[in-house]
């Protein structure tokens, strides 16, 4: 484990109006699993997972951040944003409001985050294609305005979910000055020093999780 | 008007039986004082165990918190030792909610929505058009004072709403039914509507539900109801559940608004980079004095690890605080903890030191973690095992912590988390990795993997005290005396690890339901034989030998109580007793003053062959099978007391129900007995210790009652402050038990019950503001 190259430490971040399935993208991806809408809760504050990844033949150690939804709740966003490398920005196929709140998502982002930041478009709950409100081709163009990666999801039937995680991750690792400069630790102390890991990475390297299941160690 | 009573098909839940209801009401407005009601609520047992019902149900709750919340009638606030039931205010407040509802869930064109009746009304409300002309007053209309502008940001924030009620608690049955979801979508609009300054937040949307769900429970049709008296029919009616939740919302929300306040940043966010906002929500404020000023002056230790590691307090307190803890705990868990804050607080400041309280309980699973690992622990907190002593613990340590912040008491707190709930001083080497969970589970396993330490300790040698007691009785004859002395002093003993019966119900008859309450009385001290602190950090060494002396000085105070008592009776004693009470003298003096490097052997051993020891001795030392509660019995020799009227046979079993609330301040000796003190590094267990402790533990005391509680309880010698007395329920006398000479545990020293003498003052207090 404590090879000469440590996997680089992660951090993305959920964001997207209340409802649109953040929490439920995430626990498909770590957990494997699915609650029914009415079945989670509402998510508040901030909620956090870790994981690790292979991509290509390298591990990755992912931090989730997966932030409430609504807006006005949102006391501490700098917090939430502060040394994120990925951030997925989720809204619901079905609900044409959640798509028509993008805008001020990426203002937020922008506020947030640095233009190197790898960004991700989700549209979740794919499974509700019958009550589909926002087409697919619009899904994209958004995107490509706002030079993101853009998927189309559903954390119930587990349709993309993962493709979304690790294409970001892909990305993020093609990007070298984001993680770059965090990633020469080898030791896997709980010391660390608090200048070299900035909030929000995470180390598993000393343990590694036995999660055969999950969408996210492989 | 919410839930129909559909007790028989199999929607998951069921109210209580009627009479349940009714008797609670009768023992809350009639039995119960004011006092006890906040007693029983801060120990985890607001209503007797017959009251419980379902998994998470209890009857009367919701008539607890009305009597704990609502402002008392007039001029009876002063008066009545009991509760008086609020029915004027209900009734006011009920007027009110048809009020504001009638006004709000009109359409600006005079109408309402279909089928929406008022609660009390049997008809629809009659449509009037209100004010306006048509130029201003229709939904097309640009006019900035159109009323159909409002109109249609109300139903967009009803939408909000409504998103979050369709999802509120998911595990329980009761929150899918439609009429439930749609009182709690009007209650909590009406609540935004009237506090446009915070307007709804997710969050609150669960506190309501869970008072919501505990006004139902206690809520009786008025037409079919076979409860007869009228006051418990109006103050149970089920007309009114969404009236009545919507009060104690109110009530509850007054305090916790502040938590929710948010504002747009002034100005555009590009000038607010680098997170420097001109505007600080209050919530991070309060974060931040809970991590970095509260935390930091109990467990420095746990506060820089926490700051070294860039924890950002407002990341899990935020969760924490506007849920008042309900993702933190199980749902009943949750609700005595509601209780409990209800009654000591209702201003809810004390939750800042249960957020403190409950870092201190898991700080052996943060101290080993990294950044991700100790987030992962506070934002899924580790599972409550021990249920309702888990919870009115954290309750307790909350409110000594916001007497006494100091490591001192934190230090006291980690002990008593290790003698209560097992959770080993020591902190766990290798870094537990947390296992990733499901969501929605409740953590579980991980605790129980890393407590183990500790249980497996045994405890062979008898403690230093309790050598001194045996020595006692090895040489003493068999006078009735003996068995006072061996019980002082294995209650000393025990008391140096805390009596965790110092902490217990006070109410119920039986301890059976909470066998977790005589947990270590099966451990008994293994803090006196192993010397925990090796290989520890300074400031944890240096918060234990704070505690132990502290718990030193008690000792003392409690062997010269003894001493005097058996002193009495000197001139009736053989030499053997006067040796006895020579030697344990000679120990009073040494915790007394503190600074004996070396003991004198001489002292502490008999110079007579040791008769064996009398059978009745040994009666008192047994230590009690596991689920009875803890019985430090002492006999007091009838002379020193007096039966109470109506009290015939002479009680014998003492079960020390001490409660931690409602106590007189425990008698400290006086400075100077310490000045000659000196600093020490000894292990505090043979010799002692040195300066001063850095703070005493200062005791709760009622705000009340001057009356004594007891059935009449009398003490002709009454000691200094070491008696502790207890009663039963309601103070039966046929539960009356004669006071212990129990030395005060640490926090909790026992209550007493006489009136002769004992000052009553100087107590801070910070619940006075209840009544």
């Amino acid at each position: 484990m404590a090879g000469s190259e440590a996997p680089p430490n992660l951090k993305l971040l959920l964001i997207g109006n209340s409802s649109v399935g953040k929490s439920s993208l995430l626990m498909r991806f770590t957990d494997a699993q699915f609650l029914p809408e009415d079945e989670s809760s509402a998510t508040i504050g901030v909620d956090f997972r870790v994981c690790k990844m292979e991509i290509g033949g390298r591990r990755v150690k992912l931090s989730i951040w997966d932030t409430a939804g609504q807006e006005r709740f949102r006391t501490i966003t700098s917090s939430y944003y502060r040394g994120a490398q990925g951030i997925i920005v989720a809204y619901d196929i079905s609900n044409r409001e959640t798509f028509d709140a993008l805008p001020r998502w990426f203002t937020e982002l922008d506020t947030y985050v640095t233009p190197s930041v790898v960004k991700m478009l989700v549209g979740n709950k794919l499974d509700k294609e019958f009550s589909r409100a926002v087409s697919e081709d619009e899904g994209r163009k958004f995107a490509q305005r706002n030079g993101c990666l853009f998927l189309e999801a559903s954390a119930k039937t587990n349709v993309g979910v993962r493709e979304a995680f690790q294409e970001l991750v892909e990305k993020i690792l093609d990007t070298p000055e984001l993680w770059a400069p965090a990633a020469p630790r080898i030791t896997s102390t709980a010391t660390a020093k608090p200048q070299q890991s900035m909030p929000g990475s995470i180390d598993l390297s000393a343990n590694a999780q036995d999660n055969a299941s999950s969408g996210c160690s492989c | 008007m919410a839930a129909n009573d559909n007790s028989g098909d199999n929607s998951g839940w069921d109210r209580p039986d009627e009479r349940l209801i009714a008797d609670a009401y009768r023992l809350l407005f009639g039995s119960l004082t004011r006092e006890r009601l906040r007693e029983n609520a801060a120990n985890g047992a607001l209503m007797p165990q017959k009251f419980e019902f379902g998994a998470y149900g209890l009857a009367g709750r919701s008539l607890a918190w009305k009597a704990l919340l609502m402002p008392a009638p007039p001029l009876t606030t002063e008066l009545s030792q009991h509760p008086v039931p609020p029915l004027a205010e209900i009734r006011r407040r009920r007027d009110l909610y048809v009020d504001v509802l009638r006004d709000l869930m009109q359409a600006p064109d005079g109408n309402y929505e279909e089928g929406f009746i008022l609660p009390g009304h049997s008809r629809p409300p009659t449509p009037a058009l209100k004010t306006g002309t048509f130029e201003k007053n229709n939904p097309l209309s640009l006019d900035e004072q159109n009323p159909w502008k409002q109109w249609f940001e109300n139903v967009d924030l009803r939408k909000t709403i409504r998103q979050d009620v369709q999802r509120t608690f998911p595990d329980l049955s009761y929150f899918r039914e439609p009429e439930v979801q749609s009182d709690l979508t009007n209650i909590l609009f009406l609540h935004a509507a009237k506090h446009p300054e915070i307007g709804y937040r997710q969050g609150m949307h669960e506190i309501l539900a869970a008072i919501f769900l505990a006004v139902d429970y206690d809520s009786l049709d008025r037409w079919t109801s076979s409860v007869d008296d009228r006051d418990i029919l109006e103050m149970c009616d089920r007309t009114w559940v969404a009236a009545d939740a919507w009060s104690l919302f109110g009530l509850v929300m007054n305090s916790m608004n502040i938590w929710f306040e948010w504002r747009e940043p002034t100005g555009a966010p590009k000038e607010t980079e680098n997170g420097l906002n001109p505007y600080v929500a209050p919530i991070v404020t309060t974060s931040n004095r809970i991590q970095n000023q509260y935390l930091s002056n109990v467990d420095p230790t746990l506060w820089r690890k926490m700051s070294e590691l860039g924890i950002e307090p407002q990341l899990f307190l935020i969760r924490w605080l506007r849920l008042l803890f309900s993702r933190e705990f199980g749902f009943r868990e949750t609700m005595i903890l509601w209780d409990g804050l209800f009654a000591l607080d209702p201003s809810l400041e004390l939750a800042q030191w249960i957020c403190v309280a409950m870092l201190v309980r898991i700080r052996n699973q943060l101290l080993p973690s990294d950044y991700s690992e100790q987030l992962t622990y506070l934002l899924r907190y580790p599972a409550a095992e021990g249920g309702a002593l888990h919870v009115s613990l954290l309750l307790q340590q909350a409110v000594r912590l916001s007497q006494e912040p100091n490591t001192s008491t934190g230090a006291s707190i980690v002990l008593q988390n290790r003698n209560l709930l097992g959770i080993p001083i020591e902190v766990p080497e290798p870094p537990a990795r947390p296992t990733p969970r499901r969501r929605g589970d409740r953590p579980q396993q991980q605790q129980t993997s890393i407590r183990t330490p500790t249980e497996k300790r045994e405890s062979p040698q008898p403690g230093f005290p309790e050598l001194i007691a045996r020595n006692i009785i090895d040489k003493s004859e068999s006078l009735g005396i003996n068995r006072a002395i061996f019980n002082t002093v294995s209650e000393i003993r025990r008391n140096w690890t805390e009596i965790p019966s110092a902490f217990s119900r006070s109410y119920t008859a039986s301890s059976t339901d909470l066998p977790s309450l005589s947990y270590s009385q099966n451990n008994p001290s293994p803090d006196l034989e192993t010397p925990v602190w090796e290989g520890r950090g300074r400031s944890d060494i240096e918060m234990e030998l704070a505690a132990l002396r502290n718990q030193q000085k008690t000792l003392a105070h409690a062997m010269t109580w003894a001493v005097n008592a058996l002193l009495k009776d000197s001139d009736r004693l053989g030499s053997q007793n006067r040796e006895a009470l020579d030697c344990l003298s000679y120990a009073r003096d040494v915790l007394m003053t503190g600074n004996v490097m070396k003991l004198d052997q001489d002292r502490l051993v008999s110079h007579a062959a040791p008769p064996p020891p009398p059978k009745e001795a040994q009666v008192g030392t047994q230590i009690p099978p596991s689920n009875e509660a803890p019985t430090p019995s002492v006999m007091l020799s009838k002379r020193d007391y007096q039966p109470p009227v109506g009290l015939t046979r002479t009680p014998h079993v003492i079960k020390p129900e001490v409660s931690p609330l409602h106590t007189t301040p425990y008698h400290r000796p006086s400075a100077s007995s310490f000045a000659s003190s000196t600093p020490s590094q000894e292990r505090p267990r043979s010799t002692a210790s040195s300066a001063p402790p850095t703070a005493s533990p200062r005791y709760i005391t009622s705000p009340t009652s001057p009356t004594p509680r007891s059935s009449g309880l009398q003490w002709q010698h009454s000691p200094p402050s070491m008696m502790s007395a207890t009663h039963r329920k309601g103070g039966d006398a046929q539960h009356a038990a004669i006071a212990t000479p129990s030395t005060p545990s640490y926090g909790y020293p026992p209550k007493s019950l006489s009136s002769a003498g004992r000052s009553n003052t100087t107590s801070t207090d910070p619940l006075g503001a209840l009544q």
